[in-house]
């Protein structure tokens, strides 16, 4: 297991240097380099334009400038922005939102996804699981943006109960802000009550699609665990079909579920970029956007870095809590 | 999905009422002389049996093959071109269900605010839907099988050099990527989009393929084959290949399904195929700033339709993998 883990570890390292060399070079041989967002046919373009090429060093060899920016985010600087804000601080100030956006569509889809599964591999061919089959088809098969906009028009425009976008209402202090906290502890249910609403939709978009393939998946694990022979033994001696599925069966058909759980890392810091622009979000997934669409070389670079780191992570995270989880897997 | 034991019994039911049905008449001719061409004919009628009793696959098929001709004959379908004079109304229209609705055909989904028809956006749209999603998936094949039978069928640090680039491009964000990309080099261009599909994701197909090479590589009639003097290449295309065919079909027809999402998400956001070109994802993105002045069907539609080809190819892919029983072969 040790050595398991240790042979992963530097597999990673490998493949990050790969991809940190694949992403300087995606960003370096585009037209006009990384500092594109300056170019113009004013003078003062022109001036900006080669104050950008002396900030970033691109008119140095490009293996110098690979080590230099290697050096730098190894010293865990992510460089600066265009509009000079450093990218550390802009990711530190946008996370929450994420976060927060991420973490909670997550946890209520696994609340909705694992009883569903459960209940159509136990109902298996009745009337409910083919409902249920072809709905989670549907949910697979979503335009997520479409279904965004479509519940916006709907919740928002026409019957007007929930917001159509942004975190919270224009009234309320920046949130996660010192003034946000403060009026957090004086009125908790207004604060609260206001960012829930904000939360509804697109929490309900992110999950849709997550719900359709987790609860295939609780179906298919929960299927496979009730017909194997301890099942069957542990019915045999006469405890009650309830204990032994939700005691026995349940337990382990929940292992994979909880493997993927590392899988999820990525999104949960990298944010929803479609849904996040959808509902004004101003969390990371909206703010990745718009650094690509400025060409804001500095940005898309160090957050790419971040949410590659971000994957491999991940997906040790998944390796690890597979071995120690469930201890009939063993690795050479 | 469907209960296999009642399918099975209405499958006896319908041969006992109908002796001259297809299968038993295969039979039939099977026992009356040996030929070996009936063999492989009822293979594909076993095939195609097993496939009909998937009834949303078939639903799928049939949605997506009146799709794909709406798309083919858009100039007729559509009572306009996109590209000639297409002025019929001036400003929005709102869909036209009531009777006689078939005096303006051409407005039963309604028109966008410039009086295009929606009809036009759906048709022209499906061209570039299904081609993007046909050839990108098509592309992603092409580059897995040549990598992925490479790497498995000769292994060693061939394998090891491929599979470690296809490790890279596996942990590559997929979507923050191909916005990326496709904001530097598509323009608009959906060819360009297609070849941006194929390099990122051709990995999870080249593993896909290499584990079936791994397979056969060692069995004996590709020994034989060598043994005899045939080429590697041919082996490799014309003696593996042809058995690993099946869960590369069923892969490529779900990869389909993604690729037509993702390219309508990447023109919703602006980065993908651009105006004036028409896809439904263009129609998605010029449309959500007026679906608060309650132009909602300039966005439902595309959408709606975005939606049933998904879903058709999904269920076409589901189909497929349970006629090519691809499950059972491949453990």
């Amino acid at each position: 297991m040790g050595t398991y883990i240790l042979r992963r570890c530097i597999q990673a390292v490998f493949i990050m240097f790969g991809l940190s060399v694949v992403f300087f070079l995606i960003l370096h041989l585009t037209p006009g380099g990384p500092c594109a967002a300056f170019d113009g046919p004013t003078q003062a373009a022109q001036a900006k334009l080669q104050q950008c090429i002396r900030r970033l060093g691109v008119d140095r060899p490009l293996i110098v400038q690979y080590t230099n920016l290697m050096g730098q985010y190894l010293h865990g600087n992510l460089g600066t922005s265009n509009s000079g804000d450093s990218v550390v601080s802009i990711f530190a100030q946008k996370l929450p939102a994420t976060l927060l956006l991420m973490g909670s569509s997550y946890l209520l889809q696994q609340m909705i996804a694992l009883p569903l599964g459960v209940f159509a591999a136990l109902k298996q061919y009745s009337f409910f699981d083919q409902v249920f089959t072809f709905l989670s088809y549907v949910g697979l098969s979503m335009p997520t943006f479409w279904l965004g906009i479509m519940l916006i028009f709907f919740f928002s425009v026409q019957l007007n109960v929930f917001p159509a976008g942004h975190i919270q209402s224009a009234t309320m202090p920046l949130f996660w802000s010192h003034d946000w906290f403060v009026l957090l502890g004086q009125n908790p249910g207004l604060v609260l009550g206001d960012l829930i609403k904000h939360l509804a939709l697109p929490c309900f978009v992110l999950m849709i699609t997550g719900v359709a393939v987790d609860s295939r998946y609780m179906r298919a694990s929960m299927l496979e665990v009730i017909r194997q022979d301890y099942i069957r033994t542990a019915r045999a001696k006469g405890l009650s079909r309830r204990v032994v599925i939700f005691k026995h069966a349940f337990r382990n058909a929940l292992l994979p579920i909880i493997t993927n759980i590392g899988l999820y890392l990525p999104a949960l810091i990298g944010g929803a970029i479609i849904t996040e622009t959808i509902f004004s979000w101003g969390g990371l997934g909206y703010y990745f956007f718009t650094a690509i669409v400025n060409n804001d070389y500095p940005v898309v670079q160090g957050l790419s870095m971040l949410s590659a780191l971000a994957v491999l992570a991940g997906n040790l995270l998944a390796d690890i809590t597979y071995a120690w989880v469930d201890p009939r897997i063993r690795y050479d | 999905m469907i209960d296999p034991t009642q399918e099975e019994t209405a499958g006896l039911s319908a041969e006992v009422v109908t002796p001259v049905g297809g299968p038993s008449e295969a039979a039939q001719r099977m026992l009356q002389d040996t030929e070996v061409p009936i063999v492989q004919l009822g293979q594909w009628a076993l095939v195609w049996r097993r496939f009909k009793r998937h009834h949303l696959a078939l639903a799928g098929a049939i949605t997506l093959g009146l799709l794909a001709l709406m798309g083919i004959f858009a100039p007729l379908v559509s009572p306009e071109s996109f590209f000639g004079n297409w002025n019929f109304v001036a400003g929005p229209v709102p869909p036209r269900w009531t009777l006689p609705w078939n005096t303006d055909w051409r407005y039963i989904m309604g028109a966008d605010i410039q009086g295009h028809s929606l009809l036009m956006w759906i048709a022209y749209g499906a061209r570039v839907s299904l081609s993007v999603g046909l050839l990108s998936s098509l592309l992603t094949m092409v580059i897995a099988i040549i990598v992925g039978a490479t790497a498995g069928y000769y292994g060693g640090w061939v394998d090891a050099v491929m599979m470690r680039i296809s490790d890279i491009f596996l942990t590559l964000p997929f979507l923050p990527l191909l916005i990326l990309l496709a904001d530097y080099a598509a323009g608009g261009n959906w060819v360009t989009i297609v070849f941006l599909f194929g390099v990122l994701s051709w990995p999870g197909a080249a593993r896909l393929v290499r584990s079936y090479y791994l397979t056969f590589r060692v069995q004996e009639f590709t020994e034989a084959a060598r043994a005899v003097g045939v080429s590697d290449t041919r082996i490799i295309y014309r003696h593996i290949l042809p058995n690993a065919l099946s869960p590369l079909i069923v892969a490529a027809t779900l990869n389909v399904a993604g690729f037509i999402i993702a390219e309508a998400a990447i023109d919703f956001l602006g980065v993908g195929i651009r105006q004036p070109a028409v896809s439904w994802g263009v129609a998605l993105s010029n449309s959500q700033n007026y679906i608060l002045q309650g132009i909602w069907w300039w966005t439902f539609f595309p959408g709606l339709f975005l939606l049933i080809t998904v879903l058709s190819f999904n269920f076409l892919g589901d189909g497929l993998r349970d006629a090519l029983d691809v499950r059972s072969r491949a453990h």
